[in-house]
């Protein structure tokens, strides 16, 4: 899409021309962009897409100059409005900066300084570039909170970040961004921190100001939904390179570059119905460690022989499209319709004849709110006395579920539900304020710690960082052999082999035991914590959110895994994650949490299907979908999640529901029952035709071969 | 805000438990007879007896401890032995004159070292850090009464510029009492120089670091205001806590600083109590410079609210 | 090729990854200025510690009241003092006693705050906010103030210098260990242990405690520096070692009353102390940045 006119107002706005940045180190240095162009157009969105070390934020960063030692941009130009960003000096940069590119920075909680007020964040950047005077920049400031939808602009533009919640942080950063109105923003990960509600408030938010000030658009994302949902063309990174770029259309209809259709392929859709994900072997290489020849020939179906030879593939027009492609097949492959699935059988169906294997029961869980011994102590005030109370945040209020032998429940909500600490308390890693829970039948406060401990060897734990949940002074095979050696399963030269031969079940190579666990990757660092949880034989394991801190193509393996695992041995689990996606795709029942509570619990199928509880619908409205053909009429919810310590009074949701019938929501706190005889309980005082305004957010079964686009 | 004071109260007092316990169990374990002492080998049994009963050391030692304690929240501390005063007047005598010793060897310390902290953060690694790092490494390599010995040889004895010692009350002659400061005062601060340097360095370097820090340079700021109204504001949180730390080290230093300058304060006095083995002076001396220690730790912590929002205005859980 | 670790005919073998763990951390650390210089200084300290009756050409309490007061020359290389000993000798000699109170003391705190600071850093609760009212009572008191006071009750001697010496470093190298075991507490491998069944004692010992070690040695190095500077300011003092011991802090004191005369009686053991705190002091910096991993982020 470059065109070559001297007449300005027909002149991309930005033009990258093969730019080159690089890191030195202590051998050859590692090169984090390589040779990237590409052009943009005024008033366009471009995404720049890829996994975590592909070079994307580098990208962005050299086009705005903000590259430090040890790094350094080695080649290339970046034309703004015709000039040459990398021949200004660093005072004309600095003009530029917040002024004509803007940036709007991934992590509300730590982009905004702590001690600042918002104000005078926003007014500072306004002051800096326009000469207008303390007054008139503070009414600048209060009117561009308000244009992102900061209530109460002008009381709260004297309060301090930490006063504001994440989704409203991150307003803050987009009102930043626009205050001086620039030609350019660019947007790296600017919802990735956020919920999936906040995220599509926050993505509309985004939409509609690019739309009013005409401006440019670069958002950097690894989430292709986001990408369908704002973007007008595409670039895919990989490992450095720039290896397709396309207009939105054509990317998801017919991708013209192997690793596009692989990541597209890879992620677990909301509407898509069980199957096994197909997925690539291995990871991104490491910028330090790459192959010879193309990046991704050694995971690419589709690679020749000479594709490992002669260096990275130009990136080239394909045919009579306006896609470019940086690989040498790809006038010759058709990447239209999605890899074929594998197995096609479908979900197994669980035997829910026997008892079940785990059942908690108004299982309750209150923490200080406050540290230390006297930290929840708070003075207030009582009838106009004072008076010292101890409050509480009341993360786990009453919850009930049970999980049959072989099959997977999920726990899906949002930050702050209280998903996590329900796993935590219902395995005792936490003591439970109230409520019990059982094991085959026996409940587990009645047991001593000394029988919970052998009780551990039924249920064990996934957790989300695999870095962490390693120990890193020990080896990996130390890891796994010493929960056999707890529980008495093997010892010696036994324990060895079986050590091994579990860490080749879980796909790493024999020999991994005698590694620690930072030589590894971090989808094969979840392997080994996989391979630790399998060690005791279990019969439940409870998954804490693992995959959420995984690339995506790596996060289609690990699911895999835990499938092929399951069916083979019979394991129940627990699988706790804030992605739809996922949960659609691993889950037999979910349950849906809410500020402490479950609100909705069923079969995958009820769940997704009305009748709704209005949270349920909202949330899986909110999720942006890989398909850009794909309108949801997004339900958007008021505000936000309100303080686990001061609950509302009658429903949870009250505050917010968009489907609220009037007081007695607020007075009758609803009861979770059930609506039909299969097991489906919604907890909400509508009736269930009130419930059923949307049919389904999942397309019936098909059969593989035939697979037509999604449809609502 | 006013939960996070009504804790620290709360702690500071569990802590003022404690130390008056290891005051008293510290000077309490002594071998020997206290009353052997006063009255010297020659005593009778008797009178031994007779002062043992009277200064109640054969009462047991709780009970002796909540006496003591009883005593000093009405501001009795005894008895000297070796002077024969009370232990309170002493003491009262001298603190001013070693909080001033103190006081003025911090704001040295502080004047010095905030800026240097700042400049070496700013030019890491390269000349300006690596000087500012070895001056302030030559500061605590050499013990405090040390710096105060050569201080005195190259200030007083060859530039003739100083006085060697001893003390002077304000009252009676201000310039007088102010060049006598000037020696014990540097020599301290400059010992005192390189933990705060090093404290605001590192606190720089972490602010700096900060993702907050590259969303300014984003929008364009200049390097001073960077450092200047974003980092400093942040970076200079966790020094107060070492400045306030300093002030005690330097209380602590005062008892071998005070003996090379024959400055008159509560060092001295301890050290004189010590060697006289004065259990009650001591005692007091000892509750005394804990207290002082306990109660700027505390003031660090009321700072540390103010500068702080996220404590100042905190509560939005 | 990987070797299991454990005996294989009768040694003790590495596996590949130990030793590349091991290199790596040579290397880094061979990198480090600082460091090395500080390890230098130590290596050089300690050795003349051990072989200071070789190196000392006199005996140290050998008075020769014909030569005092002499400066520098080639039989005396740092001259006599006041009672005609000779001051090289002296301040060779006197090295041990500052490494035996240094590594004494410290050695001492290490294992006392190590285990009250990791129990309190992993119990939480009313344990850790029990034993860590302790030590701020304890570090309300000026090091050298409680170290003088312990020392007239247990008795100015150098072996008493170093218990005293033990006990007031113990609540800062309990803050360490503290704050290092609440960090390790925090990371999901020691909840997978729980998970795993372990006992809290076992999972203290086992996972927490080797992660801890790291900054305790660092902390622990600089400590020493400390003590040998609180040794000094004792002996300084006349409560540390007694005469004719060759302390340096001692012979400062002596030296003192010659600071005119005789500079060189306080000179040189100045410089000794000098010489051993900024060794430690280099040595526990360069640790600290060589254990501190750096993340170098390049996305």
């Amino acid at each position: 899409m470059t065109t070559h006119e001297s007449d300005p107002s027909n002149r991309p706005l930005l033009e990258v021309r093969d730019l080159k940045t690089q890191f030195r180190t202590d051998g050859p240095p590692v090169v984090a962009s390589n040779e990237v162009s590409f052009s943009l157009d005024r008033g366009e969105t471009m995404g720049l897409v890829g996994e975590s070390g592909a070079g994307k934020s580098v990208t962005a960063r050299s086009i705005m100059r903000l590259i430090d030692s040890p790094g350094e941009i080695v080649g290339g130009t970046v034309l703004f409005d015709g000039e040459d960003l990398l021949e200004k000096s660093e005072a004309e940069m600095r003009d530029i900066r917040g002024n004509r590119i803007a940036m709007i920075p991934q992590d509300p909680m730590s982009s905004l300084n702590p001690v600042m007020t918002v104000g005078e964040q926003i007014t500072e950047t306004i002051r800096r570039h326009q000469d207008v005077s303390a007054g008139e920049a503070r009414e600048l400031a209060i009117e561009s909170m308000d244009e992102v939808g900061i209530p109460d602009a002008e009381e709260r533009i004297d309060d301090y970040p930490h006063e504001f919640s994440g989704g409203m942080r991150q307003r803050v950063l987009v009102a930043i961004g626009f205050s001086c109105e620039p030609d350019l923003i660019m947007a790296d990960e600017p919802t990735t921190a956020l919920d999936v509600t906040t995220q599509a408030k926050i993505l509309d938010l985004l939409n509609e100001m690019q739309r009013r000030e005409g401006t440019a658009v670069l958002m950097i994302t690894h989430n292709l939904g986001v990408v369908a949902q704002t973007c007008d063309h595409v670039g895919v990174m990989y490992a450095g390179n720039l290896v397709e770029t396309a207009a939105l259309d054509e990317l998801f209809d017919r991708p013209r570059h192997p690793y596009t259709r692989a990541l597209i392929d890879s992620i677990p859709e909301v509407g898509a119905d069980y199957d096994e994900l197909p997925t690539l072997e291995g990871a991104m290489p490491d910028l330090g460690d790459l192959p010879t020849g193309c990046h991704f020939a050694p995971r690419c179906p589709h690679a020749t022989e000479v594709c490992t030879r002669d260096g990275n593939p130009p990136l080239e027009s394909v045919g009579d499209s306006s896609s470019r492609a940086a690989c040498l097949h790809a006038a010759d492959l058709d990447l239209s319709e999605p890899t074929a699935r594998e197995s096609g059988t479908g979900r197994r169906e669980t035997d829910r004849s026997g008892d079940p294997l785990f059942e908690v029961h108004n299982l309750k869980k209150y923490f200080s709110a406050g540290e230390g011994f006297l930290g929840n102590v708070r003075l207030t005030r009582e009838d106009g006395r004072p008076t010292l109370e101890r409050r509480y945040v009341k993360a786990v209020d009453d919850v009930s579920f049970d999980i049959y032998p072989g099959e997977t429940v999920g726990l899906v909500g949002e930050s702050g539900c209280g998903k996590s600490t329900v796993a935590r308390s219902a395995l005792r890693l936490l003591s439970p304020t109230d409520g019990e829970v059982y094991f085959e039948g026996t409940p587990l406060s009645e047991l001593g710690s000394r029988e919970i401990r052998s009780l551990r060897r039924e249920m064990q734990m996934i957790f989300q960082d695999p870095q962490s949940s390693l120990n890193p002074r020990k080896t990996v095979g130390q890891i796994v052999g010493r929960a056999m050696e707890k529980h008495g399963i093997a010892t010696g030269d036994e324990k060895r082999v079986r050590v091994r031969d579990l860490l080749e079940r879980v796909g790493l190579a024999r020999d991994a035991a005698s590694k620690y666990p930072h030589e590894f990757s971090g989808g094969q660092q979840q392997r080994v914590a996989i391979a630790h949880a399998l060690a005791v034989e279990p019969k439940l394991i409870v998954c804490d959110e693992p995959v959420s801190a995984l690339d995506v193509s790596v996060q289609a393996q690990i699911l895999n895994l835990l499938n092929e695992i399951q069916t083979e041995e019979d394991i129940s689990y627990l699988f706790i994650s804030h992605n739809i996606g996922v949960i659609r795709h691993i889950c037999d029942r979910v349950a849906v949490m809410y500020l402490g509570k479950i609100v909705e619990f069923g079969s995958i199928e009820d769940v997704f299907s009305a009748p709704f509880h209005p949270y349920t619908e909202s949330l899986l409205s909110a999720v942006p979908h890989a398909n850009p053909d794909r309108e949801t009429d997004r339900i958007l919810l008021e505000g936000s999640v309100p303080s686990p310590i001061d609950p509302p009074s009658g429903c949870p949701f009250q505050t917010r529901c968009p489907k609220k019938i009037g007081d007695v929501c607020e007075r009758e706190e609803p009861v979770l029952e059930s609506i039909d005889e299969g097991g489906h309980r919604i907890s909400c005082h509508l009736s269930t035709a009130e419930m059923s305004d949307r049919a389904s957010f999942i397309t019936p079964s098909e059969p593989p071969e035939s697979r037509t686009a999604d449809s609502d | 805000m006013y939960n996070y004071v009504l804790r620290r109260v709360g702690f500071m007092a569990v802590t003022l438990f404690f130390v008056t316990l290891i005051a008293f169990a510290v000077t309490n374990i002594l071998p020997g007879d206290v009353a052997l002492l006063i009255l010297g080998p020659n005593a009778t049994e008797k009178s031994l007896a007779a002062l043992q009963t009277q200064l109640g050391l054969n009462r047991p030692l709780y009970v002796q401890y909540v006496d003591w304690v009883i005593g000093l929240l009405q501001g009795h501390m005894g008895e000297s032995l070796r002077f024969g005063e009370p232990v309170a007047g002493l003491i009262a005598e001298r603190l001013p004159r070693s909080l001033m010793l103190a006081f003025a060897a911090t704001i040295v310390a502080v004047v010095l070292s905030v800026p240097l902290g700042v400049y070496a953060a700013i030019n890491q690694n390269e000349a300006p850090d690596v000087t500012a790092s070895m001056f302030a490494f030559v500061g605590i390599s050499m013990p405090i009464f040390l710096w105060g010995l050569v201080f005195i040889l190259v200030f007083a004895v060859w530039l003739n510029l100083f006085p060697t010692g001893g003390y002077v009350s304000p009252s009676e002659d201000l310039v007088g009492s102010l060049t006598r400061l000037v020696l014990p005062a540097g020599a301290m601060g400059f010992a005192l120089t390189a933990y705060i340097m090093r404290m605001t360095r590192s606190s720089m370097l972490e602010v700096l670091s900060e993702e907050y820090i590259n969303l300014a340079r984003a929008k364009g700021m200049s390097q001073r205001v960077i450092v200047l109204r974003h980092a400093l504001k942040n970076a200079i949180i966790p020094v107060i806590t070492v400045i306030a730390f300093q002030f005690s080290y330097a209380f602590g230093g005062v008892v071998v600083l005070e003996e090379v300058f024959f400055w008159p304060g509560i060092g001295r006095l301890t050290l004189t109590a010590i060697q006289s083995r004065d259990i009650p002076l001591i005692q007091g001396c000892i509750i005394v410079v804990a207290l002082i220690y306990m109660f700027s730790n505390f003031a660090a912590d009321m700072l540390y609210a103010y500068f702080d929002p996220r404590i100042r205005y905190g509560g939005n859980e | 090729m990987t070797v299991e670790h454990e005996t294989r005919d009768g040694r003790f073998t590495l596996t590949q990854s130990q030793r590349e763990r091991i290199a790596r951390f040579v290397r880094k650390f061979r990198n480090n200025t600082k460091a090395m210089v500080g390890l230098s200084l130590v290596v050089l300290l300690v050795l003349v510690a051990i072989f200071a009756p070789l190196i000392a050409p006199y005996n140290y309490e050998e008075t020769n009241i014909q030569v005092r007061s002499q400066a520098p020359s080639a039989a005396h290389l740092f001259g006599t003092d006041d009672l005609g000993r000779d001051i090289f000798s002296r301040v060779v000699m006197g090295s041990r006693i500052s490494l035996y109170v240094g590594f004494g003391a410290i050695s001492g705190a290490i294992v006392i705050g190590a285990i009250i600071g990791v129990v309190a850093g992993y119990s939480g609760g009313l344990t850790d906010e029990i034993l860590m009212r302790v030590m701020d009572a304890a570090m309300a008191f000026p090091p050298v103030l409680l170290a003088l006071t312990l020392l007239v009750v247990l008795g100015p001697e150098l072996s008493n210098v170093v218990i005293a010496l033990a006990f007031v470093y113990t609540p800062y190298i309990a803050r360490v260990s503290r704050s290092a075991a609440l960090a390790e507490r925090n990371e999901a491998y020691v909840e997978a242990a729980v998970a795993r069944g372990e006992s809290d004692t076992r999972i203290i010992f086992s996972e927490v405690f080797p992660n801890t070690m790291a900054p305790m040695l660092v902390q622990g190095s600089l400590n020493v520096s400390f003590a040998i500077l609180a040794e000094a300011s004792l002996s300084f003092l006349g409560l540390g070692a007694q005469p004719p011991k060759p302390s340096w802090g001692l012979m400062i004191n002596t030296g003192r009353g010659f600071m005119e005369t005789a500079p060189w009686m306080l000179l040189f053991p100045a410089l000794a102390i000098g010489i051993a705190v900024v060794g430690f002091n280099m040595l526990g910096d360069g640790l600290r940045d060589v254990l501190d991993p750096k993340v170098e982020a390049i996305e």
